[in-house]
């Protein structure tokens, strides 16, 4: 068995990810922005590194980097929540005031939904939270199972001026999204129709649905709609825990919604996800200070509870990604860390590389626990012609797949080739983030991005899965890649953040200033062309609570 | 009684039977409450196996430092794994119930993985992850928990399926950790 240290254990600890000071977090909740300030709540054990005993965490920020923990927002001290305080999302009401509706699990553990709001709105922190005493709100309808009704919406409006949320749940094995109007947040009325449900896909969880311009860069409010406009229906799969999206059309009128492709709908296999590692329970919110639409995501451990234990903390939030509409293919979401993170940017070093077939080369920035990488390859135009046109070269563009065919070791005619993160110097342990090009049977390129983390430690007590999915490379885009690496999370955006890859990883001897970044080219023939920035990343300094800690970021 | 039915599914039917069978409460509890059965098994089991630990101490002095992190591992079970499990199922989030259930079949796996081989903890670290396996296998049955796609989502799992468990492989310790949301 592998025996940790706590010199190990303490450098997995984040330095610019969102994460308590102790304990156990899961899901983010009622994301907003309020009088100058990003507030975020999250589902929190204050007792324990593992799951239980859940209240509402949190947490101020002016940049959605830099945070001050604040005290506990909601307890679990009434009936109907009585079980704990889960997952809500909040609404802005036209004057300003905030609504959140969260789900509560009553004292005998069903689930309901509960109204609450600040006690003092002139207070930017919000601090105090009032509880409506008319609760709960809605409970499981009938026909819908007492623990199958979580995790309510933002709200929206209607074109009848209504407010309209919709909440996940299942009908079988069918994954199913409830739709209910509301003029007062108090009383609702349950549509008879669904937002949506696909066959199959069990239980939704913390379903997301909001608007995405066609054209436009910039996010929507989430009651935006026209002609302009698409929706998104995501949801967090009960059975797989993958987060699954899709484009669609949205129905004001009876408030149903449709995909644009019904073979790749919400939860199917083949559907889109917002991340193809470790990455659960997200949640969007629009932010009016800065016109776009943020993403929140839970991302849990990957090693044993007992190293949870030990490092008395278990789980972060991804850095939040700003969401769009690919406009180019209009096809998919591209996400994106938030502009805000540039400003932890320290030192940096350019590089322009060309690697040949079977090469590693180190790239020499010093420690490289904290770093962002932004990379653009180009494979060699000669290499490309002659695999193309090579009868011989297999065709293994339908075949192939991150999960399933051997990692980074494998090699390939244009693949794989990328950086290794995390990584010693000798290699044994190592992340390596990278492309994977292969030929198709109609002699056309398919490009595949992945991060390999089955080397990632030597210890044996670590979940090491190999991550990763197609990219969509349109013709004339270079491949490009960006890497966030902050110790035990590496975050990847490939092709400007088409196809996202969270992984948790915990090496034991490629830490601290052993940690160093290498360049790889697996391919077999492909000579590769890499032209990267890599910059050295502050901590972000999370604070604890304190009315100097508040200042100090006030002034910022 | 449903202990039948339920222990079918499961990849040991005598074992799950004779662990539910030998508790009063076994004959009239539903699904959960089977689960909550055989996860006081694997406190008594972690007690137990604490206990001999501690024994082993003086016995096997030469073993300390794998004795010591045998503790640590079998703390976790008591302290971490066996609430958070009987926690989540009390509350109707079996999820991470199955989290903390799997968790107890590999600290125990890392326990014995400590003795290079010659263990004197071999039975009692095999019964951990027979117990482990099984209660996993109930959470699937009845679907407290949906079953899962453990093998097609996590390829690169040493997985020895039964049932529609993922099970704990000594040789190559990998379990699934998921969290689920609410």
């Amino acid at each position: 068995a592998f025996e940790w240290n706590n010199s190990m254990l303490s450098w997995q600890r984040t330095a610019f990810h969102f994460q308590p000071e102790q304990n156990w977090m899961n899901d983010p909740n009622g994301p907003l922005f309020y009088k100058g300030w990003y507030h975020f709540f999250y589902q929190y054990n204050p007792n324990a590194a593992v799951w239980g005993d859940i209240v509402w965490g949190h947490a101020v920020s002016r940049d959605l980097i830099h945070w001050v923990h604040l005290p506990i927002a909601m307890v679990a001290d009434q009936w109907y929540d009585s079980n704990g305080v889960w997952t809500g999302s909040a609404t802005f009401l036209p004057d300003g005031s905030i609504v959140m509706l969260y789900t509560g699990s009553t004292d005998k553990a069903v689930q309901v939904q509960n109204l609450a709001y600040p006690e003092d709105p002139n207070d930017p922190l919000l601090l105090k939270w009032v509880k409506f005493p008319g609760n709960p709100v809605l409970v499981p309808p009938p026909g819908i199972l007492p623990k199958d009704f979580r995790d309510p919406t933002t709200a929206w409006k209607t074109s009848e001026g209504k407010w309209r949320i919709t909440i996940g749940s299942k009908l079988n094995k069918t994954g199913i999204s409830l739709v209910y109007d509301t003029i007062d947040f108090k009383t609702y009325e349950k549509l008879d129709t669904l937002l949506h449900r696909v066959p199959n896909t069990g239980m939704w969880e913390c379903v997301d649905f909001y608007p995405v311009s066609k054209t436009a860069g910039n996010g929507l409010d989430t009651s935006v709609n026209g002609p302009d406009v698409k929706h998104i229906v995501k949801a967090s799969m009960d059975d797989t825990r993958f987060d699954h999206y899709a484009v669609g059309t949205y129905f004001d009128s009876n408030g149903t919604w449709i995909p644009d492709d019904p073979t790749i709908d919400v939860g199917m296999t083949a559907s889109l996800r917002y991340d193809y590692g470790k990455f659960y329970a997200s949640k969007s919110f629009y932010d009016q200070n800065k016109g776009r639409r943020v993403l929140w995501s839970w991302i849990g451990e990957s090693d044993s509870e007992a190293s949870d234990v030990q490092k008395g903390w278990s789980s972060l939030q991804g850095i939040p990604r700003t969401v769009v509409l690919d406009t180019k293919t209009g096809k998919n979401l591209v996400q994106w860390p938030v502009e805000e993170i540039k400003s932890l940017r320290l030192s940096s070093k350019q590089f322009d590389l060309e690697v040949g077939p079977g090469s590693v080369v180190p790239v020499d920035v010093g420690s490289a626990a904290q770093l962002d990488i932004e990379a653009e390859f180009e494979i060699n135009k000669e290499s490309l012609d002659k695999i193309i046109g090579n009868a011989s070269v297999v065709a293994e563009a339908e075949e192939f797949s991150c999960e399933k065919s051997g990692g980074s070791t494998v090699r390939g005619a244009l693949g794989p080739f990328g950086f290794s993160v995390l990584a010693t110097e000798s290699l044994s342990e190592q992340t390596p983030v990278y492309f994977y090009v292969a030929k198709g049977k109609d002699s056309e390129l398919k490009t595949f991005f992945c991060t390999d983390t089955s080397r990632s430690s030597v210890a044996n007590d670590v979940v090491k899965p190999i991550y990763g999915s197609v990219v969509p490379v349109l013709k004339g885009e270079k491949l490009t890649m960006r890497i966030l690496v902050d110790h035990s999370i590496v975050e990847a955006f490939g092709q400007g953040g088409r196809t996202c890859i969270t992984s948790r990883v915990y090496p034991t001897t490629a830490i601290y200033g052993a940690a160093k970044l290498f360049l790889f080219n697996n391919a077999l023939d492909a000579t590769v062309t890499a032209s990267f920035t890599v910059w050295q990343m502050n901590s972000a300094f999370i604070h604890p609570y304190s009315d100097e800690a508040v200042r100090a970021l006030s002034r910022t | 009684s449903i202990i039948e039915p339920t222990c079918k599914e499961t990849p040991d039917f005598n074992l799950c039977v004779s662990l539910l069978n030998s508790d009063p409460r076994g004959s009239s509890a539903d699904t959960s409450g089977l689960a909550l059965i055989l996860i006081d098994k694997i406190k008594g089991l972690a007690t137990k196996t604490l206990n001999e630990i501690n024994g082993l101490y003086k016995k096997r002095p030469e073993l300390k430092r794998a004795l010591d992190e045998c503790s640590r591992r079998y703390k976790t079970i008591l302290n971490a794994d066996v609430p958070e499990a009987i926690e989540a199922i009390s509350k109707g989030v079996p999820k991470f119930g199955e989290d903390g259930v799997i968790d107890a079949g590999v600290e125990a796996s890392v326990c014995q993985g400590g003795f290079n081989g010659s263990s004197p903890l071999t039975s009692l670290t095999k019964s951990m992850q027979k117990i482990s396996n099984v209660t996993r296998a109930i959470f699937y049955s009845n679907s407290i928990v949906k079953e899962e796609a453990c093998g097609s989502s996590w390829p690169s799992l040493a997985l020895n399926i039964d049932s529609k468990a993922c099970v704990v492989s000594l040789q190559n310790i990998q379990f699934n950790r998921g969290r689920t949301c609410w």
